[in-house]
């Protein structure tokens, strides 16, 4: 089944560029800097998505304390961190072109860019601060996914540069399949990627178990000097 | 079997980086691209305009930059992943055969 989705995913990854670059029409406002918009929009979906996902993750650790919970939430928030580099980089090539500036303080960006610090920090959390680290790191990404609901409505709420949500209903046909065949793509990468995460984690926490056992059974053979060391002492 | 697909899969995905790309890149030749530039008054001296300054954007460049990082990143983390996983594999059977050993003592003892 893993091999499958990975096998799809390279696939999605194939056919995207073909329907991307020779299928979709070249935008006439914007022109060819408008292609961005095919991996830009799924990466920030994707990100959203492992946002609310570590959130629900963060919470399900901090009332139940199960460990697939905190495998679900450094998974997660990991990914967040990787979609929302995509987005920031992505979305400033393309703002240059649009806008004539990388950067403006506009209500969707920097709620956004307030997301992905906070997943930063939680993935920081989780992996340096400690045994504390996992409950540190499910409430702050608790936290932080709260902080979705407000970058989807920010366009809505405060006028803003960036465009609406609803610019996707408004593509012609040749354009939606090439979107939608992205957004398929990027999603099926996400679980992959996720999937592949959550393995790793759990081979973690085996790690950590094994450690533990060994530490609490000692030595497998004791060597000679340390049979001697109690008749020295 | 699973290196070989997974060694598939990077080829793919590879692959579909450089078909995008390249596809991307051609953007140049479609006419499309960029505007070019308003020419100056022909004395040295470019014309001060910001809206000039926003058509010299070289939009194929711009989103072969931006195609590259998209499906460069998601690829190199997946390979870190599965390089980590493998590692850790390692470690866990060399971990259980340790503890097989120090059961064995255990039982000795």
């Amino acid at each position: 089944m893993y091999y499958l989705l990975a096998a799809l995913t390279a696939v999605g990854f194939l056919v995207c560029p073909y329907l991307v670059f020779h299928n979709a029409p070249i935008e006439p406002q914007m022109g060819f800097i408008q292609k961005i918009f095919y991996f830009h929009v799924p990466c920030a979906w994707q990100m959203l998505f492992g946002a609310i996902t570590c959130g629900i993750g963060g919470a399900v650790f901090l009332f139940k304390r199960k460990p697939w919970a905190d495998r679900l939430t450094t998974a997660a928030s990991e990914l967040t961190v990787v979609f929302g580099a995509l987005v920031m980089t992505s979305g400033p090539l393309w703002a240059r072109k649009a806008w004539g500036h990388y950067w403006v303080w506009d209500a969707r960006l920097t709620s956004l860019l307030i997301l992905f610090l906070t997943f930063l920090g939680v993935m920081l959390a989780r992996r340096y601060a400690g045994p504390a680290g996992r409950r540190i790191a499910a409430g702050a990404a608790l936290f932080g996914a709260i902080n979705v609901p407000l970058v989807y409505v920010s366009v809505r709420i405060w006028k803003t540069n960036h465009p609406s949500n609803t610019v996707v209903t408004t593509l012609s046909p040749a354009m939606r399949l090439a979107f939608w065949l992205s957004v398929l793509t990027f999603t099926l990468l996400f679980v992959l990627m996720m999937w592949t995460r959550m393995r790793t984690g759990r081979l973690e926490d085996e790690v950590d178990e094994l450690a533990i056992a060994i530490a609490d059974r000692g030595p497998a053979a004791p060597r000679k000097r340390d049979a001697k060391a109690p008749e020295e002492e | 079997m699973s290196s070989f697909l997974k060694t598939l899969c990077v080829v793919v995905l590879v692959s579909g980086l450089g078909a995008g790309v390249a596809l991307a890149a051609s953007g140049a030749g479609t006419g499309s691209g960029t505007v070019a530039a308003k020419a100056g008054s022909g004395d040295g001296y470019e014309d001060f305009n910001p809206a000039n300054k926003q058509e010299q954007v070289n939009a194929p460049l711009f989103v072969t930059i931006a195609y590259s990082l998209i499906w460069l990143v998601p690829l190199v983390y997946l390979i870190g992943l599965w390089r980590r996983q493998a590692r850790l594999t390692a470690e866990v059977a060399a971990m259980r055969r340790d503890l097989g050993l120090a059961d064995e003592a255990t039982k000795k003892r």
